[in-house]
């Protein structure tokens, strides 16, 4: 911009140039800085503290490297094993019993269809050719809510330092998200943060407790303290009346695996009828069910098109194995891995098998 | 591209670089390409021909208002200028859903309209009030009222103190440069380490109201105080940080304003720039016109100020009711202060320390009870929150244990840094660091690390962007 009146001696134009580049300097430095105390303070914790004892087991996709697992359990709050009293008696570790091999629980609570997808890109950018997924199919994921969704998915902050693919159409925010991922994937304080958080803070306050904590414990439905009627008027409010939602996802998911060598089986879990019956009245109770058939049928024969493993948990599924009207508690995880571990185990498993019948 | 982003740090490096090693003469350039460049990235081609409109119509005006024989015509082409710019507002801001604004629901889709129109407006009267020449270099004018780091939020600057230093750009000042990094750093530390962090609890309480009724509503209000306050200062420091990289000086936006003794003295604290823009473009006019009124002249003015204070930040009847909740606050004040002095000297109260927390204390509150107003969705949600501050005394204790103790810590040691540094009168003011090379980049080493270690897991849009 042109000075008006008078002008900059040379001199002093020289001597800011060189001062300008002397901060950019320091600026640069202080960059270099951080990255390497960032770096040397990421491997000192990583190789000298036992951090992961403090993690989240549900939570574990976001901050664990896997070990020599095989074996990957993936899905939302109906895997996350979350009406149980100890670690042993998760989906995972009763798995892990049955098949004789370890297993790495990928689950996240509350996960949306962006999250499952993006849960598989994750684990098909870290886990081997040969393993297997084994994926949670709740009925109701296929409705639209009737509240507003994120469809971004509830955890799409979380892989922004897992995951970066650039999209059809770069912008701002693919940018942003590839800065994020490069950081991420060389400094493991700046990925981790949530795990160190949660040690460090497990240093100063109470270790953190995952198992029993709340009004996450095993229980049945039947307990008389109305959580699960709770959650079946919510359920009623969020779902009644809404449509069926696209299944691109399970074929993203499907393709994301396969591409990878990673065999995905699709478990469709059961609704607890008793308790759809004993909550509302006859009719209504008949449409709900009438809607979960319908949805059933729908996915069961998509995934048949898709020509994938599944597993049909079906009807026979005991009510009293249900924390509420679709999760699954300590009895009903037994049941899960039971069912898993025999089709696998199974000689003569064909695809679109159903571990029983109707 | 939001401030906050790590796609803005490269971006100031980038235009930081052109800008030094660009031969003065083209400064300018660089910083309007700059400006442009980070407006486009909104992704929003709309705001781009909103502030073409505003430029455009603001400039040609301004340039004409000279030639124009002083009286009632000149009176009436500024209207006819103020009022195209207010057209403009109107249809990108409350316009919602019209072909202007892009047909687009989001509170973002009007980002910055509100702040350039504003500064247009300024402009047009300083210019008819012939206070200020008109600029005649067209770059010049469009950097005026778009310079990036304020375009998005402010501050909103006045032509006479802008503009000259467009103009007539100072050699490189390295304790200013220096300064503007500091300030960036510790803005971005109050935005990630602190609002972020409040803001969960406040959007649990407010995002229900009705669940939260009583002592946790009343908690969250407390929050979202200091949640608002660090949010804005930090977007503020941070547009004044890279000013000064560029060797601009931005007008600083807060003074400790919950350390006001008065609502008045609140609103020289508080957003000073878009206030004493209030104060001098639309309190003073209407005062004027109302004078016949005498002792009520002030008292109504200040009312109508604040209710266009209100419309301004949004056409919720909430944000009408947060303005006018200010508006009879202020009108009060004026109308008993010669009682109140009078009590003051009787009680010999006026040099009395406890007399003055008293008074903090009270216009704190009187803040926060606006804020309700503020915060909440809509009107009755307010109402709600209001009415019910008493019908429930627990559950404060669950909110704040509602994101786990970590992240509870983990809020209370930023606030800790943030307490210890204002307490220094340090970081706030860089003006003050004189300091040695070494102190100086330990103490943004320091904040960097503390930035990392202590922002919040998600990061939320600045609160004062949908305004």
């Amino acid at each position: 911009m042109a000075r008006d009146g008078h002008s900059i001696p040379q001199k002093a134009l020289v001597s800011d140039r060189a001062s300008a580049l002397a901060f950019l300097w320091g600026c640069l430095a202080l960059a270099a800085a951080v990255y390497l105390t960032l770096l040397a303070a990421g491997a000192l914790f990583r190789g000298a503290t036992a951090w992961r004892e403090t993690g989240n087991p549900r939570e574990r996709l976001l901050w664990a490297e896997r070990g020599v697992e095989k074996v990957v359990v993936l899905g939302d709050s109906a895997f996350s094993s979350y009406y149980v009293d100890r670690e042993d008696q998760t989906l995972w570790r009763q798995l892990e019993a049955r098949l004789g091999a370890p297993v790495f629980p990928a689950v996240l609570d509350g996960g949306g269809p962006s999250d499952f997808v993006r849960s598989a890109q994750t684990v098909a950018a870290s886990f081997p050719a040969g393993s297997t997924a084994f994926i949670d199919v709740l009925p109701s994921r296929f409705l639209w809510t009737n509240a507003p969704e994120n469809l971004e998915g509830n955890w799409s902050d979380a892989f922004e330092y897992r995951l970066h693919r650039w999209g059809s159409r770069i912008c701002v925010e693919e940018v942003e998200r590839w800065m994020r991922y490069q950081l991420g994937r060389w400094l493991f304080l700046y990925r981790n943060n949530l795990a160190v958080r949660q040690y460090l803070m497990s240093r100063v306050s109470r270790p953190p407790r995952y198992f029993q904590a709340d009004r996450w414990f095993d229980r049945a439905w039947t307990l008389d303290d109305g959580f699960a009627r709770a959650r079946y008027s919510t359920f009623k409010r969020m779902f009644d009346g809404s449509r069926l939602r696209s299944f691109a996802w399970l074929d993203e998911m499907t393709a994301t695996l396969r591409d990878r060598g990673i065999r995905p089986i699709f478990v469709i879990l059961p609704v607890n009828q008793a308790l759809v019956q004993a909550y509302d009245t006859p009719e209504e109770a008949r449409r709900v069910s009438e809607a979960f058939r319908v949805v059933h049928d729908a996915v069961r024969h998509h995934l048949e098109q898709l020509d994938a493993e599944l597993i049909d948990i079906d009807a026979q599924f005991p009510s009293e194995c249900f924390a509420d009207m679709v999760h699954p508690n300590a009895c009903g995880d037994k049941l899960i891995a039971a069912q898993i571990a025999e089709f696998v185990q199974r000689p003569d498993r064909s695809r679109g098998s159903r571990a029983s019948r109707r | 591209m939001s401030l906050s982003s790590l796609v803005f740090v490269a971006f100031v490096v980038v235009v930081y670089l052109a800008f030094r090693l660009s031969p003065t003469r083209w400064q300018g350039a660089v910083l309007l390409v700059a400006s442009a460049v980070f407006y486009a990235s909104w992704e929003a081609p709309h705001l781009l021909l909103a502030f073409g409109l505003v430029t455009l119509w603001s400039y040609g005006w301004a340039c004409r208002l000279p030639l124009v024989a002083a009286g009632r015509a000149k009176g009436g082409w500024l209207a006819v200028a103020i009022a195209g710019n207010l057209a403009v507002l109107g249809a990108f801001k409350y316009l919602p859903g019209t072909a202007l604004g892009a047909g687009s629901k989001s509170p973002l889709a009007s980002i910055g309209v509100s702040y350039f129109v504003v500064q247009a407006v300024a402009y047009l009267v300083d210019v008819y009030l012939e206070m200020i020449k008109p600029e005649r270099h067209l770059g010049r004018f469009v950097l005026f009222l778009g310079f990036f780091p304020k375009l998005l939020q402010g501050p909103i600057e006045r032509a006479s103190s802008l503009l000259p230093q467009l103009r007539d750009p100072k050699p490189l000042d390295r304790q200013e440069v220096r300064a503007g990094l500091l300030l960036f750093l510790w803005g971005l530390f109050q935005k990630l380490a602190i609002a972020d962090r409040l803001a969960p609890y406040v959007d649990l309480v407010y995002g229900d109201v009705q669940a939260h009724a009583g002592l946790p509503a009343m908690v969250a209000t407390y929050l979202y105080a200091f949640q608002l306050y660090f949010d804005f200062a930090g977007y503020t420091d941070m547009a004044i940080g890279v000013g000064m990289l560029f060797g601009i000086r931005l007008t600083p936006n807060f003074k400790a304003p919950y350390l006001s003794p008065s609502i008045a003295d609140f609103w020289r604290r508080w957003h000073i720039s878009f206030s004493s823009f209030l104060l001098d473009y639309l309190f003073r006019p209407v005062q004027l016109s109302l004078r016949s009124l005498r002792v009520f002249a002030s008292p109504i003015a200040l009312f109508v100020t604040f209710l266009v204070s209100g419309l301004w930040h949004g056409t919720g009847l909430q944000f009408l009711a947060w303005g006018a909740l200010h508006g009879l606050y202020l009108a009060a004040a004026v109308l008993t202060e010669p009682a109140r002095r009078r009590l003051r000297k009787r009680l010999r109260l006026d040099t009395r320390t406890t007399y003055r927390a008293f008074r903090i204390l009270v216009t704190f509150h009187l803040v926060c009870l606006a804020w309700v107003f503020f915060r909440s969705k809509d009107l009755p949600s307010a109402w709600f929150v209001l009415s019910h501050l008493g019908s429930e005394t627990r559950g404060a204790l669950q909110l704040l244990l509602s994101q786990g103790v970590s992240h509870l810590l983990l809020t209370v040691i930023a606030l800790g840094i943030a307490g210890a540094a204002w307490a220094r009168r340090e970081l706030p003011r860089p003006a003050a660091w004189r300091a040695p090379g070494w102190a100086y980049w330990a103490t943004c080493y320091s904040l960097v690390l503390a930035i990392l270690m202590l922002a919040a897991e998600r990061t939320a849009a600045f609160v004062y962007l949908q305004f």
